[in-house]
């Protein structure tokens, strides 16, 4: 059926060809730019309210997590939230994960030990590596930690996931960036 | 315009999915509970109805050689303002569809209906289009994800309600089996695959039975 349309009607050039896709490309972007700003302030909302509920996961707190300024040179190191006298929340995100940036947090106490950890997003692999988000089980290995982890493999003490030794390595490095960040910190 | 025939075809005779076999990654990938099936449904029936739309008005203005090239322009900034809304205004059904949102772009129920439809068809008739074809392949994620999570999870109305009443997102469904004797592999996509096939062989050992008998050759 395509055919008898293009039969029917003349060939437009070339030029036609450019300005009606760059129009149709201008007029789409100026759409997706409006709904952008329009939505922009909600997501960033919801965006800070599941860090805030994984916040309250990794080393429950009530009151405020105050944002305390890291100045150290660890750019793993994505920021650092003061949880009153309980201790710190500390978001990292290691990028020696299988695919892609982790971003994690890890609550570690006023006495230095992990208290919980938690991935908000990560692209490893579905099935295998997204375990490290989803598994509690899994994450429980790192609470009570107050030493660098490792994997076992590495002669660490953490089972890593089944098939996902990568991701396992990455979490490890995320806790301890943010142990050491804590140090610097003092 | 044949409003009757469109209905039809689209619910029944030309199913986009079970009968022409479109958008089948999103059919076998999140169809694990009521609240997927539907988010996802509803997701593809708003960006098909307005690709039509669109791409139907502008039908006689787009060059044949660049067809392609600007129905996906048009297909993805529609995907994306969809995106950005559930991101903003439903967030835990973006968490649970996660990547196949964005992924509609290249879901061939919204390119096969533009060019097959939108592209020849005038406005009202292709924005009917969209509507029949998305009611469609919604009824089909429906029953796709009702099943599945039947025998996956041993729930029903997963996301969607369930004895706490309605709660989208976190009402927990109705626990009609045991989750003790819930089949995991129905919630894998062995379980899609699986599920799927057995679907479209009963639509179409029900679509072709009346005609059994003029049709010889089978």
């Amino acid at each position: 059926m395509s055919e008898k349309v293009t039969a029917t009607k003349k060939e437009p050039g070339m030029a036609m060809l450019i300005i009606v896709l760059t129009v149709i490309s201008i007029v789409m972007a100026l759409c997706l730019g409006f709904v952008n700003n329009a939505t922009a302030p909600a997501i960033a909302l919801n965006a800070q309210k599941s860090k805030e509920a994984a916040m309250q996961v990794v080393l429950p707190h009530e009151g405020t997590y105050d944002l305390v300024e890291y100045t150290g040179t660890d750019t793993a190191v994505a920021g650092v939230y003061q949880a009153g006298d309980e201790g710190y929340v500390v978001e990292t995100v290691p990028t020696s994960g299988f695919s892609g940036a982790i971003v994690m947090l890890t609550g570690i106490s006023a006495d230095g030990a992990v208290t919980g950890i938690a991935v908000i997003t990560h692209a490893e692999t579905s099935g295998l590596g997204s375990k490290a988000k989803t598994d509690s089980d899994w994450q429980a290995q790192f609470v009570g930690t107050t030493e660098p982890v490792s994997v076992t493999k590495d002669g660490g003490t953490i089972e890593s996931i089944t098939g996902s030794t990568i991701t396992s390595r990455a979490i490890c490095d995320g806790v301890n960036s943010a142990r050491a960040a804590l140090a610097e910190i003092g | 315009m044949n409003v009757k025939k469109q209905f039809w075809e689209g619910l029944i005779t030309q199913n986009p999915v079970l009968v022409q076999l479109l958008g089948m990654c999103p059919m076998l990938a999140i169809t694990t509970s009521m609240f997927n099936g539907i988010g996802m449904g509803l997701a593809v029936l708003v960006i098909l109805t307005c690709c039509n739309v669109v791409i139907s008005l502008l039908r006689k203005v787009i060059p044949n050689k660049v067809r392609i090239a600007c129905y996906v322009v048009v297909i993805a900034t529609f995907v994306t303002i969809v995106d950005l809304v559930i991101k903003a205004y439903v967030p835990a059904l973006s968490s649970s569809l996660g990547l196949f949102i964005p992924l509609i772009v290249v879901n061939c129920i919204i390119l096969g209906r533009a060019e097959g439809f939108a592209a020849k068809n005038s406005v009202p008739a292709a924005a009917l289009d969209g509507i029949f074809q998305g009611i469609g392949n919604m009824v089909a994620l429906i029953i796709m994800s009702v099943i599945r999570e039947l025998l996956g999870a041993g729930t029903f109305g997963g996301g969607v309600f369930g004895p706490e009443g309605f709660g989208f997102g976190t009402a927990a469904g109705f626990q009609v089996i045991p989750a003790n004797f819930a089949a995991l592999g129905m919630i894998l996509p062995v379980g899609g695959f699986l599920t799927l096939g057995f679907i479209i062989a009963g639509f179409q050992y029900i679509l072709n039975k009346p005609k059994k008998k003029e049709v010889a050759k089978g």
